[in-house]
């Protein structure tokens, strides 16, 4: 008896021991279409009140939206009625409200689009003059505003909103050259350029657009007067990407087919300077014409910066950056399926997403969203693994 | 994820302390049995059947999504969930007829699924067949302990047997064969056209330990120094071989790459093996191996 009661508690030993692991956040979907032509371009990813929603062009350039719940399963998709074309980038919450920019085929006018729940888009309007959205962004009162090119007077145009979305300040800068063909191809998804925009800690927004016979990044006030002009080489180099930090800007800027990036990096308030100034290593292992993305980021109370980018290797990468410009350590995503970053975003939770195109069957290009949690950028920070 | 993968080893040891001082303590309780106990090894084949309770996937069908049924997972009865083990055996008896079975086993588990998608080409009738195939190999060391019923005291005597097992992960390997045809062009034999796209390590998601229940029954000769047998259990994993937490965290690998991550799934082992059994110092008090017979521990006593 004595035997089978020992037997006995070493069974109950046995049953006891298990690994004592905490569900992950971490997810990876990508999203399929049963047609073998059709090709996914995303543009931008937002953080929804239930889930994900990332905005992309299918085929050639007609916007679709694809929303997740929080463990990145299917929500919903919308794909934009005929005449309705070129999701431009940014997505921007307006009183909790997803909202996108595209463009009519036919007037080119901007229209502005409200996402209110998965599945479910409304158009709220459409920007009477304007042509060719290829910006949309939020200031820092939250309001937005959207960077647009106006063919006629060859001028890149800065509309600014209030939060229903009228117009509350309109001004345009001169590019004073003939590029029609060069909008086109951006709008066709031939040749892309990497417009983007942000606010200004101290009020005014920054961004980048065709002016003065370039590619160039501009700083102007909360008037909208131009303070500071970084000129590209004509249309062949130019400032891709920045962000304002408390240490200095993180920039990304590529000339011809090399990529640069440096932080932090002084940024001048006001002037005019050719791109080049802002200096920047060369970053070899960037993959030329590709979007890079920068996010301030808080890691148990210390600010670092995340980069994301795709590589040579046909791979996304996420690199967590001190704030001396130090690289602490740099996730791979896509070994073996290419993949192409598109945006990213940090959620509520602290972790981020990372949304891209990635190819199914090695052919078949589709959006994909992939989740790092919190705990994972820790770890890739260097930082050690919180006790459960 | 590193630092979580050693908190786990270190939980691990801990468990692998308590087995083994189980053992100590009863082979030293047998040391005041009546009858002797036996060492030997046992080795046979398995067959696996996974049996998926929660589907996960990469790929997400949109409305217009291809048609897509997850996982197709291959069942017990074939070459390609076919396995084997091999390892020590001991028999512990604590009655006549009742024994204790504990074992050290390493196991090898084979499983395999197909996932299949099919895309429509708007310029050709004819569909593209998207054919995934995944081959998975996962090697434990482990460690299944049973109470055994002899059911005659004979030296001829069928048996059944239960009890637990824990397991540990040796580790695991993952291959995927793939073909993309024109449906017209698809092989009669659904074997063929596959090339090997991928191969490596595949247990980065996969539990360190394992434990579960078996039980089974089978037949043996003893006699007084060996004793022979044949027997087939069936295992029934009680553990999630997954952890959730690196299904899709493990970015460099398979579900990236492949596009593939685990289901929630247990896994289910039909394993038939023969053993070998020795009676550690039987024979000696006669100084001569050829002077032992083969006979019944009764009549052994009766000599006594």
């Amino acid at each position: 008896m004595r035997r089978i009661l020992v037997l006995g508690i070493v069974l109950t030993l046995f049953g006891s021991c298990s690994d004592d692991f905490e569900e992950g956040d971490s997810f990876f979907h990508v999203f399929n279409d049963d047609i073998a032509q059709a090709k996914y371009m995303p543009e931008s990813v937002a953080i929804t009140g239930s889930g994900y929603m990332m905005l992309s062009a299918k085929g050639e350039w007609t916007p679709h939206v694809v929303w997740m719940d929080a463990s990145g399963n299917l929500d919903g998709s919308w794909e934009a009625p005929q005449g309705v074309i070129h999701p431009a980038s940014g997505i921007v919450s307006l009183g909790g409200v997803p909202h996108f920019v595209c463009m009519d085929q036919v007037t080119l006018q901007p229209i502005l689009f409200a996402a209110p729940s998965a599945g479910q888009v409304v158009e709220i309007g459409r920007l009477s003059g304007g042509q060719y959205p290829l910006c949309f962004g939020a200031g820092a009162d939250g309001n937005p505003f959207l960077v647009a090119y106006e063919r006629q007077s060859r001028r890149t145009m800065f509309y600014q909103m209030n939060a229903s979305g009228a117009i509350t300040g309109i001004k345009g800068f001169n590019n004073l050259q003939e590029i029609d063909d060069l909008v086109l191809a951006h709008i066709k998804r031939q040749k892309m350029y990497p417009f983007f925009a942000g606010a200004l800690p101290g009020g005014g927004y920054y961004f980048n657009g065709l002016v003065n016979y370039s590619y160039s990044f501009l700083l102007i006030d909360q008037e909208l007067n131009q303070q500071a002009l970084y000129q590209g080489t004509q249309y062949k180099g130019g400032v891709a990407a920045a962000l304002p930090l408390g240490e200095g800007w993180a920039v990304h800027r590529f000339l011809n087919n090399e990529m640069y990036f440096g932080y932090p990096v002084s940024v001048a308030p006001s002037g005019v300077f050719t791109a080049q100034n802002l200096g920047g290593g060369l970053r070899f292992q960037w993959m030329p014409g590709t979007p890079v993305r920068f996010k301030s980021h808080s890691l148990d109370g210390k600010s670092y910066l995340l980069v994301g980018y795709t590589g040579t290797d046909a791979q996304m990468h996420l690199s967590v950056l001190s704030s001396s410009g130090q690289e602490l350590g740099t996730f791979d995503l896509g070994q073996g399926a290419p993949a192409r970053l598109a945006d990213m975003a940090i959620d509520q939770d602290g972790g981020v997403v990372l949304c891209g195109s990635f190819s199914v069957a090695g052919q078949f290009v589709r959006p994909g969203l992939f989740k790092l949690d919190y705990n994972e950028l820790r770890l890739l920070a260097g930082l050690e693994e919180e006790e459960s | 994820m590193d630092m979580k993968r050693e908190s786990c080893i270190f939980n691990l040891d801990m468990q692998f302390k308590v087995v083994l001082m189980g053992f100590a303590v009863l082979f030293s309780l047998s040391a005041i049995a009546q009858n002797p106990v036996r060492v030997g090894v046992y080795g046979g084949i398995n067959l696996t059947n996974v049996l998926s309770t929660e589907s996960h996937s990469v790929l997400e069908p949109t409305p217009v999504g291809p048609d897509r049924e997850g996982k197709e997972y291959i069942e017990w009865f074939n070459s390609e969930q076919m396995g084997f083990q091999a390892g020590l055996m001991g028999l512990i008896p604590i009655t006549d007829q009742i024994s204790v079975v504990p074992m050290l086993l390493y196991m090898q588990h084979h499983f395999r699924y197909d996932v299949s998608q099919r895309f429509t080409d708007t310029l050709n009738p004819d569909p593209l067949v998207y054919d995934q195939r995944f081959r998975h190999q996962l090697r434990y060391l482990q460690i299944p302990v049973m109470l055994r019923w002899d059911i005659a005291p004979n030296r001829f005597s069928p048996f059944v047997q239960a009890g637990a097992y824990a397991g540990f992960l040796i580790d695991g390997q993952k291959s995927l064969d793939e073909r993309l045809l024109p449906e017209s062009q698809l092989p009669q034999d659904n074997n063929e056209g596959f090339v090997r796209a991928q191969s490596g390590p595949g247990d980065d998601a996969l539990q360190s330990f394992d434990a579960g229940m078996l039980g089974g029954l089978g037949v043996r000769w003893r006699g007084n120094i060996l004793e022979v047998g044949l027997m087939v259990n069936l295992r029934w994993e009680l553990t999630a071989p997954v952890l959730d937490s690196r299904r899709y965290a493990n970015a460099e690998g398979w579900a990236t790459s492949a596009m593939d991550v685990y289901d929630e799934f247990s896994m289910q082992h039909l394993e038939a093996g023969v053993y070998l059994l020795l009676t550690p110092g039987a024979g000696q008090s006669s100084g001569n191996w050829a002077n032992c017979s083969f006979g019944s521990n009764k009549k052994r006593r009766r000599r006594n």
